[in-house]
């Protein structure tokens, strides 16, 4: 196995491997807190609902789209790095 | 922006969810404060329609001639006739005093003679031996200490015998206050838990589809409930002001130990009958006359989960295509 190659699955196991996990952390925060705004404004308790259900289901649904897009940031990150060390190999190759 | 886009139509929609229950709460409580405003005239109606037909039944065997004349058969048979006609009714017992109150014949509902009371003190008594042939007349209601009636209150309706333009005694059928307003406004109830009370003007319940509460005061018992001591100044101002009205209060559901205070549309009416007053009474529980509107708001739970997937949709396509585009701008 060529040294770039090595460079890029090390990249991509540095890079992914705990980002996934904080990733998926994130994304079931933003969820359950969206599901449990929901529930509080399904219950209609009078002036509590309103109190905490309207910030939670607003924030957790920032929360979920920011969550998403660092997600996608990342996704497209690691795409672009896996295609410069695969064109990186090639120009090895052809070396 | 997007973000401040997101967050504005979340808001919004939630602020419209919040605003469309509540109106149709509102609606729904107005309607059931006219439903128990109907419950409580037709309360009223029927009881008073119930009193002046037993009036006239009592006026008119009162003037019988088998009444009059005293035949001990005659009489045993016709109030017998009498009670029967009440079958299903609330009329507890009849009885017929001679010109001194003592009773001559009397039968009560499960077909026991009554017989040899003294009821010369009581006012119905009283005001027979004055009133004129065929005048009938509505007694308070007492709480019986005999017989079977014992521990409830009764309310007798009496009409005096004339004989030879004499006073010769007095007619008396007695019925239960209990029943006849369960009796008229049981089908009537709102919902299963709709509380029924007539209260005197002192605050006596006469009558209240808690039996255990029949006797009482009903202010010293709500003042005794922990949470409802305000509704005490709302009863006192209010129901006893001499006119009709309706208001939102807690009160217990039951007994004072084992039922929780919850929230009442209470409705009331004065009602008279000769020289008593009393107050109707018809207390739903705000709960049960919202349960309606559960449809309502499920489907509209439904339009706001809806609006907040379609927004979260949105916006990932939009984040979506706003950084694969941008990506593409840079390489």
């Amino acid at each position: 196995m060529s040294n770039s190659k090595k460079n890029s699955d090390k990249f991509a196991t540095v890079f992914y491997k705990g980002q996934v996990t904080r990733i998926i952390v994130q994304a079931f925060l933003g969820l359950g807190l969206l599901a449990g705004g929901i529930i509080v404004l399904a219950l209609r308790l009078e002036g509590w609902s309103i109190i905490f259900g309207l910030p939670m289901v607003v924030i957790s649904s920032v929360f979920i789209i920011y969550t998403y897009d660092d997600a996608l940031n990342r996704h497209l990150d690691l795409k672009g790095h896996e295609k410069i060390y695969s064109e990186k190999t090639d120009e090895e190759k052809d070396y | 922006m997007h973000i401040i886009l997101v967050v504005i139509f979340l808001t919004v929609g939630i602020l419209i969810y919040f605003q469309q229950g509540s109106s149709v709460k509102s609606t729904l409580s107005e309607q059931s404060f006219q439903q128990e405003e109907i419950v409580v005239k037709a309360g009223n109606v029927l009881l008073s329609a119930f009193i002046d037909n037993l009036k006239n039944q009592i006026s008119a065997y009162a003037a019988k001639s088998e009444i009059v004349s005293s035949n001990p058969k005659d009489i045993q048979n016709d109030l017998g006739i009498l009670l029967d006609g009440w079958k299903n009714g609330p009329v507890s017992d009849v009885v017929l005093t001679d010109a001194n109150g003592l009773v001559k014949f009397g039968l009560d509902r499960q077909g026991n003679s009554v017989t040899g009371t003294d009821l010369s003190d009581s006012e119905y008594f009283k005001w027979a031996k004055t009133a004129s042939e065929s005048a009938s007349f509505v007694g308070n209601p007492a709480l019986s200490k005999i017989g079977f009636t014992k521990g409830k209150y009764i309310v007798p309706v009496a009409s005096p015998v004339i004989k030879n333009g004499k006073f010769n005694g007095v007619l008396v059928a007695s019925f239960f206050l209990d029943e006849a307003t369960a009796n008229f406004l049981n089908p009537l109830k709102v919902s299963d838990k709709t509380l029924i009370y007539l209260v005197d003007e002192n605050g006596v319940i006469l009558s209240s589809s808690l039996q255990s509460l029949v006797g009482s005061n009903y202010l010293n018992y709500i003042n005794g409930v922990p949470g409802v001591r305000k509704t005490t100044q709302v009863f006192s101002d209010t129901l006893f002001n001499g006119t009709g009205g309706r208001f939102n209060t807690d009160l217990p559901g039951g007994s004072k130990t084992t039922s929780p205070v919850q929230q009442y549309l209470v409705v009331y009416s004065p009602v008279s009958f000769g020289s008593s007053s009393w107050v109707f009474s018809v207390a739903t529980p705000t709960n049960d006359t919202l349960l309606s509107v559960i449809p309502f708001y499920r489907d509209q739970l439904m339009s706001l989960i809806y609006l907040i997937v379609v927004i979260l949709t949105f916006s990932i396509i939009g984040v979506t295509s706003y950084r694969i585009g941008s990506r593409a701008k840079n390489e």
